[in-house]
Formats: structure tokens, C-alpha cells, sequence
């Protein structure tokens, strides 16, 4: 009995400290750049763990759900990175008694002031994660693919972590040599998609026969590659 | 008569000032010597819309046009206007001075003469329109199947006067002769796309450049062609493709710059390539300026000034701009003096490249819609934050709202003129 009664006592705690923390909202408002504003709405809440998580959205520039990095939540004063958003996008800011969360912005060096007011409970969208692949989908493959006129040759290794999640790596054989990580890799039933954002990059293929057969998609370009198993290096 | 004789004479004394990059052949070399120090802003004249247009300079008096539709003769001393001459599109070509006449094109499809001392029509010629280069899914906007027009396709093509002729390019696609005194078509000649280089002239040969990837040397009196010069080709995103850089022709050598991002030296006579200055996907816009063995040019993503030997194109120095140029170096006195995309003008020693000085215009600085970083770069990833329908118009919108200057440099008695696309002409000594 007792220790149900601790138990009870401790989550509500953990509640009150949770209903407690200011910050913990849907945030709605301007980035005030000179000459134009920028709306901005940010979710920042806590996960189980009590750690910051927070996403945020700009609705004039296509970015919905971009996560929040280096939270910081002190007393009133407030903090994050809205990471790789405008070439990061950094926040800080005072929460006032009224709801009202204030301060200022940095992008590209540039510095102007921003207004958010609380607008309702947080909705923090999670980012994205990496699927495990199937087992014969890891190791390394291989292909041919003509990119307008020049060819390059892809090869593409893939394999599970201990966290459940494959990571991959490709290496283009072209006009010049490029080694790239993809940040993202999912399979769904017989669909593989690589993502690397950095290099506007998607392949989605499916994974057939022994090969996989998809479309290489990188900025306005697209080409046609299929993998094999790649020969031993 | 008095009128034509008064502009005859001015011509005489100030040879070089009187068309787009001074004279016929694009020297882009003005005479005497322009400030190493900079002073201060003499005036700044305002009109309703972006300078594109270079000034020029005869009798005292600049002309250029603006994207407000209008041309301008103003007052070189006292930046005071003398007469406005309406058309019914933007003016973003440079005038030219010859006979007591200003020649210049619109995007309302019409080429003009006007009276120099008046501001009076003469006469006007109707092309065939004008328009921008065009092409589906140019620089990676999307959606890739549609046409778009190119936001920076800025320039219309400067005309160039020399055997009784007033010579000029056009969105139709053509290459136009009209007698000078009268408008009357001469010849014309049919490209595969756009022209809004403009041409040069040097021993009767007319040297200048399409968007249909060529490069073209035609009889000056008969509009018949000598050779063409194949540029490169980009069939996919249309960006590494045209001749938008004016050429300039020295010593038997025509020197052009080219989207597909080399600069070029072509044989005059025979039109066989001489050498050409490769710069990694970077356009070259700027009509390149040569002296003393040099050819002076810079270059736009690599946003870089460049002097490279004219016989034989090796790299003899290199200087960061710090933002794209579309604006031809103009030289004068031993440095060159250009104008950057982030609003500044800048003055450079042409014998190792170091700046001298630099003039942000008072617009610039502000940097309305942080269209620039904090160190004075394109704020690309704020701007172009999508590839989708009009954003990058808008996006290079913004990026000319802050004062772009396109307008190449005029250089006279110790004066830096020179145009700017946040409305103002400026004079700085």
C-alpha cells in the first residue's frame, strides 16, 4: 500500500512538474526580418526522459516538422537550433508571464527580433527514422547508371545496426569520385528508399529477382539504376 | 545641323564614352584616369525602377535607361536631369551617342532614336518583340516541363554604331542593321534563340553571341555570315548554355564570355578557338575588358575577378568578389572598377588584383529581406528555399531588391557612374 501510494505520489510529480514548465507549448508567431515577416510555429515538449524535443514550422518556406537541436529551458530563458533550416536557424528568447515568448533570431549572421505567443498544447512532430532492411538486402551492390551523358557507377552498401536502424554509404564512380552517407534508409515490404538530403538525393527501388530496380532522383535530374550484387572488391 | 554638329564634335573629344563599354570594339579601356581613393557620392540620381543600363557619356550629359521605361539625359556635373524620353517597356540596354542621336531598344519591341539635346523622336523601328530566354525547367526550377522564363536573362542588348549603321540584338532572335539616319531596315539576321548580347564592330565585321549556343562574326555591311562558333550545350537544365556576355574584340582576338562557364579567344578572322578559361560551372556574364596583355573578367557562383594572359588565357591572378558579377569591369587609369551583386562597387589595382576601395550603396546596407549575409554573400539558403512554380523568381526578386548593380561603369574626369537596381544612377568621384 505503501508503495502504491509512493507511486501515485511520484507520478503525480512528474505531472505537476511537467504542467509546471512554461515552455512546454505550441508557439505561433513572426520572424521580423527588415522588409518582411516570416511566420513561425514551434512545438517544444518533454519526452519521457524529461529531455527537451521540439519541431518547428515555417509555413512560407515549405518546412513542416523540422526538428529542434541544443535545447535549452532555464527559468524564462529559452533556446534551440532549428537545425539545417535556412542554414540553421538560431533562436533565443525570454518567456514572459503573459505567454508571450520573445527574443532574438540569427540566420546567415544576421540578427533581428522574433515574437511567438502560446497558442496550445505542444503536437512535436518526430523526425523520421531508419527501418532495419531485410537480411538480403545488406551488403554491397552495384550498377551502371547514364546521367545525361556521361556514365557513373554506383555502389551502395547497406547494413543493420545494433539499434535496429541500416545505415548506408555510396560511392559514385563519374567524372569525379563522391562518397556519400545516407541519412536515411527505409524499407517498406519490397520498396528500398535511400535519402541524402544534403545531396538532394532520393532512390526508391524494389528489391526483385536479386536485384533492385528504381530511379535515382537528384534535384531535377532522374535516371534509371539497377543494383546487383556487387563483385568483391 | 547644329544639333548634329554639336554631337559630331563631342564625339571627336571624348572618344570612348559614347557606347556600351566605350566604343564599337567593347574596350571596356576608358580614357584617363579614374579615383584610387574614394571621395564620396557626388549625387545620386533617382528614377522610378531598377538601373540595369550602363551610362553614357557625350557633351557633358549621361543617358542610360531604366526599368521605369524611361531614358534619362542628366547632367553629368550636377546629376540634374535634362529630358526623360518614354517608352512603354523597362530599358535595362545601354545607349549609344553618335551623330547628335541616342539609340536604344525596350521591351516594348521597339528600337529608338532620339534627339540628344531634346529628347525628341527621330524615328523608331519595331522588331519582332522582345522577351527573355526561355526553356523548360531552366536551372532546376520545377515543375521540369515548364517553360520559365530566366530571371537573370537582365540585360537587352546594347546597340553599337559604326558605318552609318546602328547595329543591335533582339528577343526575336535577330541581329538588326538599320540606317542610322533614318531607321530604315538594312539587313537582318536570324539566330536560333534570344540576343541580348551586344555586338561589337571592329573591320567591318560584326562579332556577337545567341542564346542558341552560338557565337556569330557577320559582315557589318551585308549582314551575311563569316562563321559561327559553337558554345556549349545544356539540354537538360538550359543553365551552362548562351552568350549573354558581349564580346570584345582586340588585336585580331575576340574575347566573349559564355553561360557554359569558359571564357572564350576566338580568331577574329577565322573564328577557330585560341584558348579558352574554364571556370567550373560558373557563368561568365561580363563583357571582359583587355589591356596591356590582359584580359580582365569575372564570373558569377564563383564570384571571383580574374586577369588572365591574352595570347595565351593562363590565369594570372584571381581576387574573391565576394558575390556574383554581372557587370563588366570597366578600366581606367590602371584599376578596374566593377559592381557586384551584393550592392557594392568595387575599384581594383590591375597590377596585383588588391582592392582599393569599395562603395556599398546606403540600400545594400540596410539589407532589406536579409537578401545578403552578414558578411555581404547571397543568403542563398533564405531566398532559395524552394525550387517549386515562382519561388525562385521571387527569390531573385529579393535578391535584386537590395541593389544589385548589373550596370557596367562608366569612368570620366576622375567620376565613377554607373547604375544600380535600386532605382538610383550613382556618380562617385
Amino acid at each position: 500500500m505503501v508503495l502504491v501510494q509512493r507511486a501515485t505520489f511520484l507520478f503525480a510529480a512528474a505531472l505537476l512538474a511537467h504542467a509546471a514548465q512554461p515552455a512546454a507549448a505550441r508557439w505561433d508567431g513572426t520572424l521580423q526580418l527588415p522588409g518582411r515577416e516570416l511566420r513561425l510555429v514551434v512545438d517544444l515538449d518533454q519526452n519521457a526522459n524529461g529531455q527537451w524535443i521540439g519541431s518547428a514550422i515555417l509555413p512560407n518556406l515549405g518546412v513542416k516538422g523540422a526538428p529542434l537541436s541544443d535545447i535549452s529551458v532555464s527559468d524564462s530563458a529559452v533556446s534551440f537550433i532549428v537545425k539545417g533550416v535556412l542554414g540553421d536557424l538560431n533562436i533565443k528568447g525570454t518567456l514572459t508571464t503573459g505567454g508571450a515568448f520573445t527574443g532574438t533570431f540569427r540566420q546567415a549572421g544576421n540578427t533581428a527580433p522574433f515574437a511567438l505567443q502560446k497558442v496550445g498544447p505542444p503536437q512535436v512532430e518526430l523526425p523520421r527514422q531508419s527501418t532495419t532492411v531485410a537480411k538480403e538486402l545488406e551488403g554491397d551492390w552495384e550498377g551502371d547508371m547514364l546521367a545525361i551523358d556521361h556514365n557513373v557507377h554506383v555502389r551502395l552498401s547497406l547494413s543493420n545496426q545494433a539499434d535496429g536502424k541500416a545505415t548506408g554509404k555510396l560511392f559514385l564512380k563519374g567524372r569525379r569520385d563522391v562518397n556519400l552517407d545516407v541519412a536515411m534508409v527505409t524499407q517498406e515490404s519490397d520498396l528500398l528508399t535511400l535519402e541524402a538530403p544534403e545531396a538532394s538525393l532520393i532512390y526508391d527501388g524494389r528489391f526483385r529477382s536479386g536485384e533492385i530496380s528504381g530511379t535515382w532522383q537528384q534535384g531535377p535530374f532522374e535516371f534509371s539504376l539497377v543494383l546487383h550484387r556487387a563483385a568483391k572488391l | 545641323m547644329r544639333t548634329l554638329l554639336i554631337g559630331l564634335t563631342f564625339a571627336a573629344l571624348c572618344p570612348g564614352q559614347t557606347m556600351f563599354r566605350g566604343d564599337a570594339a567593347h574596350s571596356g579601356v576608358y580614357p584617363g584616369a579614374g579615383p584610387r581613393q574614394f571621395h564620396g557620392v557626388k549625387w545620386r540620381f533617382p528614377t522610378g525602377d531598377r538601373v540595369v543600363s550602363s551610362p553614357v557619356w557625350s557633351g557633358g550629359v549621361l543617358y542610360f535607361g531604366s526599368d521605369d521605361n524611361n531614358v534619362y539625359a542628366v547632367d553629368a556635373a550636377s546629376g540634374r536631369q535634362n529630358w526623360k524620353f518614354a517608352t512603354r517597356g523597362p530599358v535595362p540596354c545601354t545607349p549609344a551617342v553618335a551623330g547628335g542621336l541616342v539609340y536604344f531598344v525596350s521591351y516594348d519591341g521597339h528600337f529608338y532614336a532620339v534627339e540628344a539635346q531634346t529628347g525628341h523622336l527621330r524615328w523608331k523601328f519595331t522588331t519582332g518583340g522582345e522577351r527573355r530566354f526561355e526553356a523548360k525547367g531552366i536551372h532546376g526550377m520545377l515543375p521540369k516541363n515548364q517553360t520559365i522564363a530566366d530571371p537573370y536573362d537582365v540585360f537587352l542588348s546594347s546597340p553599337v554604331v559604326a558605318l552609318g549603321a546602328v547595329y543591335f540584338g533582339s528577343g526575336d532572335g535577330n541581329v538588326y542593321a538599320l540606317d542610322a539616319s533614318t531607321g530604315d531596315l538594312r539587313w537582318k539576321f536570324a539566330t536560333g534563340d534570344v540576343v541580348h548580347a551586344s555586338p561589337a564592330f571592329d573591320s567591318g565585321t560584326l562579332y556577337v553571341g545567341s542564346w542558341d549556343s552560338y557565337f556569330y562574326a557577320l559582315d557589318a555591311a551585308t549582314g551575311k555570315e563569316k562563321w559561327r562558333f559553337h558554345g556549349g550545350e545544356d539540354p537538360v537544365v538550359h543553365n551552362q548554355v548562351g552568350f549573354q556576355s558581349s564580346p570584345v574584340v582586340a588585336d585580331g582576338v575576340v574575347y566573349t564570355g559564355c553561360r557554359d562557364s569558359n571564357l572564350y579567344a576566338i580568331d577574329a578572322a577565322t573564328g577557330k578557338e585560341k584558348w579558352r578559361f574554364p571556370n567550373n560551372g560558373s557563368w561568365v556574364i561580363v563583357s571582359p575588358a583587355v589591356t596591356n596583355g590582359k584580359v580582365v573578367f569575372a564570373t558569377s557562383d564563383s564570384s571571383l575577378f580574374h586577369i588572365a594572359d591574352a595570347a595565351t588565357g593562363k590565369p594570372v591572378l584571381q581576387q574573391s568578389t565576394t558575390a556574383y558579377v554581372f557587370s563588366s569591369p570597366a578600366l581606367a587609369g590602371g584599376v578596374a572598377y566593377y559592381g557586384v551583386f551584393n550592392g557594392t562597387l568595387q575599384a581594383r589595382d590591375l597590377n596585383d588584383g588588391a582592392l582599393l576601395w569599395e562603395y556599398q550603396t546606403e540600400t545594400a546596407k540596410k539589407n532589406p529581406n536579409w537578401a545578403l549575409t552578414a558578411d555581404r554573400k547571397i543568403n542563398d539558403p533564405l531566398l532559395f528555399h524552394s525550387p517549386w512554380r515562382e519561388a525562385p523568381i521571387a527569390a531573385a526578386d529579393l535578391q535584386f531588391s537590395i541593389g544589385v548593380i548589373f550596370s557596367s561603369p562608366l569612368v570620366v574626369n576622375q567620376v565613377v557612374y554607373f547604375g544600380a537596381t535600386d532605382g538610383y544612377l550613382y556618380a562617385l568621384d
